[in-house]
């Protein structure tokens, strides 16, 4: 029993260090990606990413996701209009929105579609809006997917924002191997992201159809750094409040060795451990250490792409 | 057996976890540094440099706190950030500024000792920097990098300290060049440090160098260079160039109803063709031109249904 669970303990601990490991190293790659400056003045390779959002309705999110100062970058919302029809109209309104016929492409089996509008060149224009019958996010998703402009695609679902520097970071993970071999570039940190491939969507056949699971690991690419995240308000737990576990953990360390109690101090040490690491983790990934593990890894989300 | 192997991993996790929160604060009384001191100083030596700057001569200004921890880095980025944003600037100023207070050998110091991206990200402050041939040349070991960010930036720090030399150190570069690193050769294209004589770098036979010859063509709108263009094309050697160069002829919107454009389309793969019809259709082609480009039916009516996404029809 002992030997077991000092097993877990060991586990637990270098799955804690090795994830910090993993999230130093890209925090590295993130800052020489910022500094390096060619994706923000550029396009290289005419590398364009389209961002298909169902279900955002709150305007302070489109504008976070319409704020990327990117060149070749759109933001595709799929609205119902009936179900929404204030959101719709507030929206339409507020970017001049011109309809423009919609006639499906064949690529993706869509339905459902009542209206396809393009904000006015000349005030906005990288919004595309389709007016859609929901039937469910993937199928909003597969809608957003046809209309799409440009080769690379990153769904957006309600309370997830573009972290600064998001899309110009995707770029340069794209823009840094041969045209074309990657297909899928993911992030588990902050909100899970997903930049699909257009080809490997079509490929699979829509969202419906996991469609990464189809993707062959060596086009794949996992950056261990935030690319989108929940919004900051209300996130925030003042720093004194983490002194009382912090201080029971300590107490309780001391008990048990002094007690000669070894299983428990292992087992308090390893707790101590893997919130040290998270701590340390928040700071690499944010800039803060106030927050563990809760702020950015939300495991119960991480897996529902898969 | 197993109670002795439990102390010593208490024992060895307590120290790690001592280690950890040590680094904790030590990084956090640096991001405080950063926030107040380095804040406040930043802005004081970039005031000094620039009114050393205007002077334009006299002896070498003082830097106050230069000696505390930090303050060499923070006046080296200070350096590197002005000549970033300063076009016809006389560097001979920050060139007496670096060497008195011995900034790049500081910085190669640094990247000695450090690795990966952290080194990459020294060598592209040295870039940045005005430099003499002596230190590109202590630099130019970095380029042989088994790193590939490593050994663009010790390539980035030779074409910063010697342009004139840059076609042979681009032809020479041991890589092919990725997207994003010609964007990087691009911006000091921009700036006025690389000549942007275009021919013969399209007319090369080096791939690194025909890559950035196309890139100039397309982010300075060079619609002379349309012969060379086609003949790329048209070429069968490197499919990528072909691919680059016809994305270039319709960035510069050029008409694409030739003969060497179709033989090109014939051998790009479908995905690659829907591509480049999303392209162009943003890029304003008319349905016409893409019906005539695109023969198959299914193709034929996937570029209409995309050039009528961009319209209204009111009959």
């Amino acid at each position: 029993m002992k030997l077991a669970l000092l097993l877990f303990f060991a586990a637990a601990a270098v799955c804690a260090c090795t994830l910090l490991l993993l999230i130093l190293r890209a925090r590295e790659r993130r800052l020489l990606a910022a500094a390096a400056r060619a994706a923000y003045s550029d396009a290289p390779d005419g590398i364009g990413i389209s961002v298909l959002c169902s279900g955002v309705t709150d305007p302070a999110q489109l504008e976070n996701l319409l704020s990327s100062e990117y060149s070749r970058y759109e933001v595709v919302a799929v609205f119902d209009s009936r179900r929404q029809t204030a959101e719709f109209r507030a929206l339409a309104a507020r970017y001049r929105m011109i309809r423009v016929e919609w006639a499906p492409t064949g690529e993706l089996e869509v339905a459902g579609v009542r209206a396809l509008g393009r904000s006015r060149k000349r005030c906005f224009r990288r919004l595309v809006l389709v007016d859609r019958a929901f039937d469910g996010a993937a199928g909003d998703f597969d809608a957003a997917a046809a209309v799409a402009t440009y080769d690379y695609l990153l769904p957006v679902g309600a309370g997830q924002y573009l972290v600064p520097g998001a899309v110009e970071r995707l770029v340069a993970e794209l823009g840094s191997e041969p045209p074309g071999t990657l297909d899928l570039v993911r992030s588990h940190l902050g909100e899970p992201a997903v930049l699909l491939s257009r080809e490997a969507l079509i490929a699979a056949g829509g969202f419906g159809m996991r469609p990464l699971r189809e993707i062959p690991r060596g086009r794949r690419r996992t950056l261990w750094e935030p690319l989108l995240a929940p919004p900051e308000a209300g996130r925030h737990v003042p720093r004194r409040w983490l002194l009382l576990p912090a201080l029971s953990l300590a107490v309780a360390f001391g008990l048990s060795v002094a007690a000669g109690w070894w299983t428990a101090a292992a087992a308090v040490v390893t707790a101590a451990l893997v919130w040290t690491a998270a701590a340390c983790a928040s700071r690499a990934v944010s800039g803060t250490a106030r927050s563990g593990l809760r702020r950015f890894i939300p495991i119960r989300r991480v897996f529902r792409y898969y | 057996m197993t109670e002795r192997l439990l102390i010593a991993y208490t024992l060895l996790t307590a120290l790690a976890t001592a280690a950890l929160l040590g680094a904790l604060c030590a990084s956090e009384l640096q991001a405080r540094r950063r926030c107040g001191r380095d804040a406040v100083l930043g802005s004081r030596y970039l005031r000094i440099l620039m009114l050393y700057l205007l002077s334009g001569e006299g002896p070498v200004p003082r830097f106050p706190m230069i000696r505390r921890a930090g303050a060499r880095r923070l006046l080296a980025e200070t350096v590197a950030g002005l000549t970033g944003v300063t076009y016809g600037l006389d560097t001979a100023p920050l060139r007496r500024v670096v060497s008195a207070y011995g900034l790049d050998r500081w910085l190669l110091g640094r990247v000695r000792r450090t690795f990966g991206c952290r080194r990459a990200r020294n060598l592209m402050l040295l870039a940045r920097m005005p430099l003499d041939g002596a230190v590109a040349a202590r630099a130019a070991r970095y380029v042989r990098s088994r790193n590939r960010r490593v050994r663009f930036q010790a390539l980035m720090v030779q074409l910063a300290a010697d342009p004139s030399a840059a076609l042979r150190l681009m032809a020479e570069y041991p890589a092919p060049f990725s997207a994003c690193e010609v964007g990087e050769i691009l911006i000091l294209l921009r700036r006025g440090m690389l000549p942007i004589a275009y021919g013969p770098l399209v007319e090369s036979p080096c791939r690194n160098l025909r890559i950035v010859g196309l890139s100039i063509v397309r982010q300075f709108g060079i619609e002379e260079a349309e012969p060379q263009l086609l003949r790329i094309v048209a070429g069968d050697e490197v499919p990528e160039l072909g691919r680059e160069a016809l994305y270039t002829l319709c960035a510069l919107r050029r008409p694409l109803t030739r003969r060497r454009v179709s033989r090109r389309l014939a051998v790009m793969s479908s995905a690659e063709r829907k591509a480049l019809m999303r392209y162009m259709a943003a890029e304003g082609y008319s349905p016409g031109l893409l019906r005539r480009l695109f023969d198959a039916r299914r193709e034929r009516s996937y570029c209409e249904s995309l050039v009528q996404s961009y319209k209204r029809s009111l009959a």
